[in-house]
């Protein structure tokens, strides 16, 4: 072959910048010679190499300008080293998450009040027996798979159940705790009794969180809320003019053997929860 | 044949909401056709993994979905578009996707961007994501719901009544992009609407009451109404089935009316002929 393609050309060929007749020649002239074939082999290479930095740096801009802003407790959970992709699975119901919050929060502050201005011992007692609900009611409410943002889509979906109830049961009493703990704080009673909402608080949720992979998210937090509301309301009682730990006291939950009890069923209702895991994937929600 | 149902049968208490049910789809798109409460949903939702059958075997992609290990190779290939999506409306339309796109475990945050635009994309809403879902018009959410059952180019793709509220256009280039996925993977939707069915479907199945009262392609549906199809100057006001076209002929199905001549059946003549309707 005594002439070859120029790269001019190849590269013009490639792209389809050439008439009918020369693009007709070129192929002709690439049927025979085996070095311009390799010639546009090696251009056609470069040239997808160089669509694929264009497209790579395209997709960055586009992810720039395309990336909504997050909301603040997505930012914060994110800042706190949590993932950016779980931090929105998390955080994926802000509102509702806020209108429990909302509700819980202000249920406590009425019982600290309660406490701190009325001279019977009715607030403390209240604040330390609904407390430990606040967060089973939470997980109930926003985050239960049929209260999932994505609905039914979010039933058949790969990412494991219960890894996603576990996190966000997580997120719920991690966002819990600092508050409650603070209005207990508050409280004017001494000793145990602020600190009696805790061991309670954790083994509500866990049993929840167990539960849920026989009944159901909302079935299982209803069961356990109104069995601790009731059991509670059936023991705690005492005379109008003594302290709260001592209608506290008239209760095996409120005890120390109870509540080292209640730690024993919080560990017990992880390992079963964890030991059942693929069975909060096989449930159906009708 | 990658999917496959032998014999399946779904109750809800007292109700019989499927009842022997023995199909199988391949790659192309199958339409289910029926009256509201025929059991297209329900089959839809264990095809989808949502709902076991009571009895009967099911294969979905190979796989069986009552294996823990098979349900998930299964999800982690399958698109569905459930009737009622109910998002959570605080989220914009790319929030949405984005959110699925996890649960779908696209790993890599840019891979998973460049997924959830292409699927935005895909359905004509690139200059709409970031609209807040509350604030959008029923057709463009049905595109969101639409959006994210196309992330990772499923396998096998249900869709349960993916055109109500589209507007034509939008249901044109809802067809685009079905038709293309199917040209390599399964696509089964859901439909009462007779239109869908003639424009996308290779093969038709027909659910009544809970059971198939037909299979076979388009074509042979239309055949099913074939010499059942009259048009006529007057009415016969005792047939079950007529209307009046727009040429202000009346169109009959089943037996001829006086004076009236045979016409060429359509899918909608097929299905109204099949359901009894007409007759």
């Amino acid at each position: 072959m005594s002439w070859h393609l120029t790269v001019a050309t190849i590269d013009a060929y490639l792209v389809g910048r050439v008439s009918d007749a020369c693009a007709a020649s070129t192929e002709t002239h690439l049927m025979r010679c085996a070095d311009c074939r390799a010639l546009l082999a090696d251009r056609e290479h470069q040239d997808v190499a160089a669509r694929r930095r264009h497209n790579d740096g395209l997709d960055r801009i586009l992810d720039r300008i395309d990336q909504p802003r997050r909301g603040v407790f997505e930012r914060l959970l994110v800042t706190v080293g949590v993932s950016a992709s779980l931090a929105r699975l998390t955080a994926g119901a802000p509102r509702l998450r806020h209108a429990w919050f909302a509700a819980g929060l202000s249920v406590l502050v009425v019982a600290v009040l309660l406490a701190q201005f009325s001279s019977g011992p009715v607030g403390a007692v209240l604040f330390v027996v609904t407390a430990p609900v606040a967060p089973v009611i939470g997980i109930a409410l926003t985050y239960g798979r049929r209260a999932d943002p994505a609905g039914e889509v979010g039933v058949v979906v790969p990412f494991p159940a219960f890894r996603l109830l576990l996190l966000r049961s997580v997120i719920v009493l991690a966002s819990w705790l600092p508050p409650a703990a603070l209005l207990a704080a508050a409280l004017p009673d001494h000793g145990a009794v602020p600190l009696l909402w805790f061991v309670p608080a954790l083994a509500l949720t866990s049993l929840t969180v167990a539960l849920s992979g026989y009944v159901g998210t909302v079935p299982a937090a209803a069961a356990v809320a109104t069995g601790w509301l009731v059991v509670a309301a059936a023991t705690v009682r005492g005379n109008r003019g003594s302290p709260a730990a001592v209608w506290l006291d008239h209760s095996q939950l409120f005890r120390p053997a109870g509540q080292v009890l209640l730690a024993l069923l919080a560990v017990t209702a992880t390992f079963v929860a964890v030991a059942r895991r693929a069975a909060y994937d096989a449930r159906e929600t009708a | 044949m990658t999917t496959r149902l032998t014999a399946v049968s779904k109750r809800f208490g007292r109700t019989t909401a499927l009842r022997g049910i023995t199909m199988e789809v391949d790659r192309g798109v199958t339409g289910l056709l029926g009256a509201n409460g025929a059991g297209k949903t329900t089959l839809l939702r264990i095809m989808a993994t949502v709902l076991s059958p009571d009895e009967g075997e099911l294969r979905l992609l190979g796989r069986n979905p009552r294996d823990a290990g098979d349900r998930l190779q299964i999800r982690r290939q399958l698109g569905y578009l459930p009737q009622q999506t109910g998002f959570y409306e605080g989220f914009t339309a790319y929030e949405f996707v984005d959110y699925v796109a996890i649960l779908q475990e696209i790993t890599g945050t840019r891979q998973r961007r460049s997924e959830v635009r292409r699927v935005l994309e895909a359905v004509g809403l690139t200059d709409q994501m970031h609209r807040h879902l509350r604030s959008m018009s029923g057709g463009q959410r049905q595109r969101v719901a639409l959006a994210q059952s196309l992330l990772g180019r499923p396998r096998l793709l249900l869709l349960d009544e993916p055109t109500v509220g589209l507007d034509p256009l939008e249901r044109i280039r809802f067809r685009q992009v079905v038709s293309e996925l199917a040209r390599e993977h399964t696509v089964v939707l859901s439909t009462h609407l007779t239109d869908d069915v003639a424009a996308l479907c290779d093969q038709v199945v027909v659910l009544g009451h809970g059971e198939i009262t037909f299979t076979g392609t388009v074509a042979d549906l239309v055949t099913t109404a074939a010499g059942h199809v009259w048009l006529a100057d007057m009415p016969d006001v005792a047939a079950a089935g007529w209307w009046r076209t727009g040429d202000g002929r009346y169109r009959h199905i089943g037996e001829p009316p006086r004076g009236a001549r045979l016409a060429p059946p359509t899918v909608e003549d097929g299905y109204m002929y099949l359901t009894g309707r007409g007759t």
